[in-house]
């Protein structure tokens, strides 16, 4: 492909994939701010590249996994360090209120910690299905072979369910 | 796969998500056609899947503010490689030395760089009497002498300094390493003042392999006692 049919084909996966891939990414992270300068990222490696990978969707996804893993580790150390500073704080303060703002906040959180209980791998499938990808690009990612994403897809929803009416369950 | 044989949730997922390669959709379509086990599945299954979908959708996505120039314009930007210009350099340097190595010039340029880049590593030296060795010792330091002494000590003493002092009452040829000093004292009759920085987490005094002092954060351990307050005198014999 010569550098203008690249060019041709970068910016049209932008238009038609950026906003899919921010989707996927900030589920994944559950930050805005960090899921777009990931997005970034990615589009900026595969400018780089200057060649367009067998699966352009998928590709990126890989890419934007590696990101997170590695910003992960970072994050992982941040929270820790946070924790033993917490831990000398004084416990207490008073209870948000139980208006229909504060359920709303506590349904959203049951959703984020009942996707932190699923292994990363069925939280990646939930969350590239919800985005929209298609089981092909979804198993090329994830190296799995399509056949088997349907029934991934069915034990892993079952999962995050269960793990959320446990969670919204017990804190209502 | 026969009509009659109940297809996997995963077909029928994969046939709700239209997902279902066209072969295997048809025997899938018409077995759900003539069962009704199979179409409460269905029903079963899309109920479930859009609860997912809803509660993934509580999740709060903000518009992204995705402009795709900054990325073309980061993309084209020339990486800085250093790991390739340190490579690079680090080849003209060597093909340059190997081309003139044994040239007076080079050598003195050599040995300048060396002063310049190790000054606390010199080849061996032979300090002026009276001046000493000193230097910063690192999580571990050790102080290690080549043989046995017919004559001479040891006097080691702790002070709240940053440098470890070896100050001997003659001359000894010296090599200062990454991980402390090897002094050369074979033949020597001299003594040694020894000053550990306190805050020093690990000193060791070795003479011909034998460990004759050695500090671990406050705790230390001598072959003497002290003979006063942090400070110990070892025969070398």
């Amino acid at each position: 492909m010569s550098r203008e049919g690249f060019d041709r084909a970068f910016h049209a996966l932008f238009a038609d994939r950026s906003a899919r891939l921010y989707r996927y990414v900030s589920g994944v992270s559950g930050d805005t701010a960090m899921a777009e300068d990931i997005v970034q990222e990615c589009f900026v490696k595969l400018y780089r590249r200057g060649a367009m990978p067998d699966d352009p969707p998928a590709w990126l996804v890989t890419v934007a996994n590696n990101l997170l893993r590695d910003d992960q580790r970072r994050v992982s150390r941040r929270r820790r360090l946070t924790l033993t500073r917490s831990a000398d704080l004084p416990l207490g303060g008073a209870a948000p209120p139980a208006d229909a703002g504060a359920l709303a906040a506590e349904r959203i959180e049951s959703v984020r910690q009942a996707l932190a209980r699923l292994p990363l791998r069925d939280r990646q499938l939930l969350l590239m299905r919800h985005a929209g990808y298609r089981y092909r690009e979804i198993a090329n990612a994830l190296e799995l072979t399509p056949s088997s994403v349907g029934t991934m897809l069915v034990r892993a929803g079952e999962a995050f369910r269960k793990a959320y009416h446990e969670l919204f369950g017990a804190s209502t | 796969m026969s009509s009659s044989a109940h297809p996997p949730d995963g077909d029928l997922r994969a046939l709700l998500d239209g997902e279902l390669p066209a072969e295997r959709r048809a025997d899938v379509e018409q077995h759900a056609r003539a069962c009704a086990g199979c179409r409460d599945r269905l029903a079963s299954l899309d109920a479930a899947s859009q609860e997912t979908h809803a509660l993934l959708d509580l999740l709060p996505a903000a518009e992204p503010d995705l402009r795709i120039d900054p990325i073309v314009r980061r993309g084209r930007r020339t990486r800085v490689r250093w790991g390739a210009i340190a490579a690079a350099l680090a080849l003209v340097v060597a093909t340059a030395a190997g081309a003139t190595v044994g040239r007076p010039y080079v050598r003195a340029f050599l040995a300048r760089i060396r002063s310049v880049v190790r000054p606390t590593s010199p080849p061996l030296e032979q300090p002026a009497h009276g001046q000493g060795i000193a230097f910063v010792p690192g999580p571990s330091a050790e102080i290690t002498f080549d043989a046995p002494q017919a004559a001479g000590a040891l006097r080691v003493s702790l002070a709240d300094t940053t440098e470890l002092v070896i100050d001997p009452t003659a001359s000894v040829p010296y090599r200062v390493h990454p991980g402390g000093v090897i002094v050369h004292n074979r033949g020597s009759q001299a003594s040694y003042d020894i000053v550990v920085p306190r805050r020093a987490p690990h000193v060791r005094i070795l003479v011909s392999g034998r460990v004759l002092f050695e500090k671990i954060g406050s705790g230390i351990s001598a072959t003497a006692p002290p003979e006063t307050v942090g400070r110990y005198v070892i025969t070398l014999q």
